[in-house]
């Protein structure tokens, strides 16, 4: 057993105006697979069906809850002539979905049924059990089941093939492998407003503390970030089966301004704010090499 | 719900404004997907003919 370090949350912290994650954009490269995975078997409701507005004769697919809401929206650019992806550092490393505490035995239930190998569930810090799984081209995937899940429940998509008391309730967290987490540590800190939580072993976890919610336009959740530090790691190379980038939300176009006139500040090259119609971005490169987005919670899907 | 009804959300192909006048060529280039079945959506998906 590992020993786990629970840091308290400084009074320093002050929100930035990041409530967690926006949305996660990953690549396949069979969009009828994918579908039948996300949908079909995660039970995920295909909520846009749409193209690579920088590549329009691509599509692009978007996942979420009933609504698509920020949070729970996983997408996926179809690039079938591209490299299958190799797995290292600087990238993101596993996308955790939310689900209740005593939902693990439906879903291994579900997974055997299925034919989908899974590793776990496994204890991971204090309160969350997680079952480890891939898609069909080998995008890192968990289910961590969670007491916060009771909080998710407008995550539901009800419409799908999982019954509502063990559906997928949105993000959980995303896990980073880095080769070193410090500098990655600092844009979260620093510029996102997330706040050092705990660590075990080569895992740093950072969460938007769960006080900072944005009320009535924004229920909270998919809050933390977990930084793995693996310095002797070969290098990622990103194809299909591995995640393009992940936004963060912001409520407004002002907030989102504040932030990027902060993160160039910081050094780091942001781009002019594009409208992918869903919601106004700006992309930029955190330290560690992983494309970070800052997305507007309005319009919305 | 920008371009779709909350009970359609990903029942058919939506286009930004900006590239709607593609659409054809853009029907035409993009692989055939069967999109997935929901109860909620059945109905509609009947409607328009896709599986399920």
């Amino acid at each position: 057993m590992k020993a786990t370090v629970r840091k308290k949350s400084g009074d320093s912290s002050v929100n930035k105006g990041i409530f967690g994650i926006h949305h996660v954009t990953a690549i396949t490269g069979d969009p009828q697979r994918n579908i039948e995975f996300y949908a079909n078997n995660l039970g995920l409701r295909l909520v846009k069906l749409t193209v690579n507005q920088d590549d329009p004769t691509s599509y692009h697919l978007y996942y979420g809850d009933e609504a698509g809401r920020p949070g729970t929206i996983l997408t996926f650019f179809n690039w079938p002539n591209i490299p299958k992806g190799q797995r290292g550092r600087s990238e993101v490393a596993a996308i955790s979905f939310l689900i209740p505490e005593n939902s693990i035995r439906y879903w291994i239930d579900r997974f055997k049924q299925k034919k989908i190998d899974f590793r776990g569930p496994y204890k991971r810090f204090e309160d969350e059990q997680v079952i480890a799984f891939n898609d069909p081209e080998g995008l890192e995937l968990e289910l961590a089941a969670h007491e916060s899940s009771k909080k998710r429940d407008p995550n539901v998509w009800i419409g799908g093939p999982v019954p509502t008391e063990h559906a997928i309730r949105g993000f959980y967290s995303v896990t980073l492998s880095e080769g070193g987490y410090e500098r990655t540590a600092s844009v979260l800190i620093d510029e996102l407003g997330f706040v050092s939580t705990q660590q075990d072993g080569s895992r740093f976890r950072y969460e938007i503390p769960r006080e900072y919610a944005g009320g009535e336009e924004d229920i909270g959740g998919a809050n933390i970030v977990d930084v793995l530090c693996l310095p002797y790691t070969q290098q990622a190379i990103i194809g299909i089966g591995s995640v393009h980038h992940v936004a963060y939300r912001t409520p407004s176009d002002k907030q989102q301004q504040t932030l990027r006139r902060s993160i160039v500040r910081a050094g780091l090259n942001a781009t002019p704010v594009i409208d992918r119609f869903y919601f106004h971005s700006v992309y930029f490169q955190e330290p560690g090499g992983i494309l970070f987005e800052i997305a507007t919670n309005p319009p919305g899907l | 719900m920008i371009d779709e009804k909350l009970e359609e959300l990903g029942t058919h192909l939506v286009l930004p404004p900006w590239l709607e006048p593609d659409r054809k060529y853009l029907e035409k280039v993009l692989p055939k997907v069967n999109l997935p079945f929901s109860s909620k959506t059945a109905k509609i998906t009947e409607e328009k003919g896709i599986r399920e």
